[in-house]
């Protein structure tokens, strides 16, 4: 599988860049990054969200707050900061990343098929446009993966305050969950480098 | 039939949304799917907010840019969304915003949202 999907991949990027015309093209392009690594955490917050269990040095972390309504949400408040410009986690059914834009392409429901192939490069007449429009791709100042073992995370980088968006994608999990807000390079560090599968207690 | 008028208050209510929740302001194109996808967000606030409990559901669940207009134009949206909390509004734009954007793209979406 992970031979398959790499050609997918390498077959995909040669495609748009023959296609791209050569000039005014300035889009971003996926990048690998290696995963942060972990350090000592002794002053740190233990949080789970669903399966992520995290570590978060409580330097970085200014409150958390879950609302108490219907809508579950859990919102990480930055040190220094205030709820307009928290992390905001939730998830999506990972069936579904794919499967919305079923009217303009076919892919298979893996959703790091999707998320990886959204950080190709496309001509405007491509449909993958539109999509990376949509995802805030054509907005975004850079876009990059991590892997550690079956998690992989997505990053989007808004140049703007609150347009970040992170996707954590678990091999197998029905879900893919989401981060949107205000992220620091410092944070995200934080958020993956003692990040692990747990069962939900 | 919407005049340009009713959509430019329409983009004027999702905006001021946009504003509170302090996410970058959406700038997209109104037709009738973005009127029902914003009636949806609407509808989602009543899950972690009274801010607009008193909204009628449409008719056939679906919110059209006149729809919008007659309930909640004439400043009734603005002054109602100051009872909305900021975790609300953002959580609301967060899991919707992909929706919004998509229905302004001319985007058909495979699972219509449903009012809730």
């Amino acid at each position: 599988m992970g031979m398959t999907r790499y050609f997918f991949y390498a077959a995909l990027c040669l495609a748009s860049i023959w296609s791209l015309p050569s000039a005014g093209m300035a889009q971003v392009t996926m990048e690998i990054q290696p995963w942060p690594a972990s350090h000592g955490c002794v002053d740190c917050v233990p949080l789970q969200f669903g399966a992520l269990s995290m570590r978060l040095p409580s330097a970085l972390v200014g409150g958390i707050f879950i609302s108490a309504t219907a809508l579950a949400q859990l919102h990480v408040i930055p040190a220094g900061a205030d709820i307009r410009t928290s992390l905001f986690f939730h998830t999506l059914p990972s069936s579904h990343i794919a499967s919305k834009y079923r009217s303009l392409i076919a892919l298979p429901s893996d959703p790091q098929l999707f998320f990886d192939r959204l950080g190709v490069p496309v001509p405007a007449s491509d449909p993958w446009s539109k999509i990376r429009t949509v995802e805030q791709l054509d907005k975004a100042v850079k876009y990059t993966k991590s892997s550690r073992g079956a998690i992989h995370v997505y990053w989007i980088r808004g140049s703007l305050t609150n347009s970040h968006h992170l996707y954590i994608v678990i091999d197998g999990s029905p879900l893919v969950y989401a981060v949107d807000g205000e992220l620091t390079p410092a944070l995200y560090d934080a958020i993956l480098a003692h990040l692990v599968i747990a069962r939900e207690p | 039939m919407a005049t340009d008028k009713d959509k430019a208050e329409v983009k004027a209510m999702i905006q001021s949304l946009y504003v509170l929740a302090n996410i970058p302001p959406w700038d997209g194109e109104v037709n009738e799917d973005v009127a029902r996808v914003f009636g949806i967000m609407l509808a989602e606030t009543q899950k972690c907010s009274s801010a607009f409990v008193w909204v009628p559901t449409p008719p056939g669940g679906r919110a059209s840019i006149i729809w919008l207009i007659s309930n909640l134009g004439k400043g009734v949206f603005h002054s109602h969304q100051r009872k909305l909390s900021f975790a609300c509004a953002r959580a609301v734009i967060y899991t919707w915003g992909s929706a919004l954007e998509m229905a302004t793209q001319g985007i058909g979406m495979s699972r219509i949202p449903q009012w809730a």
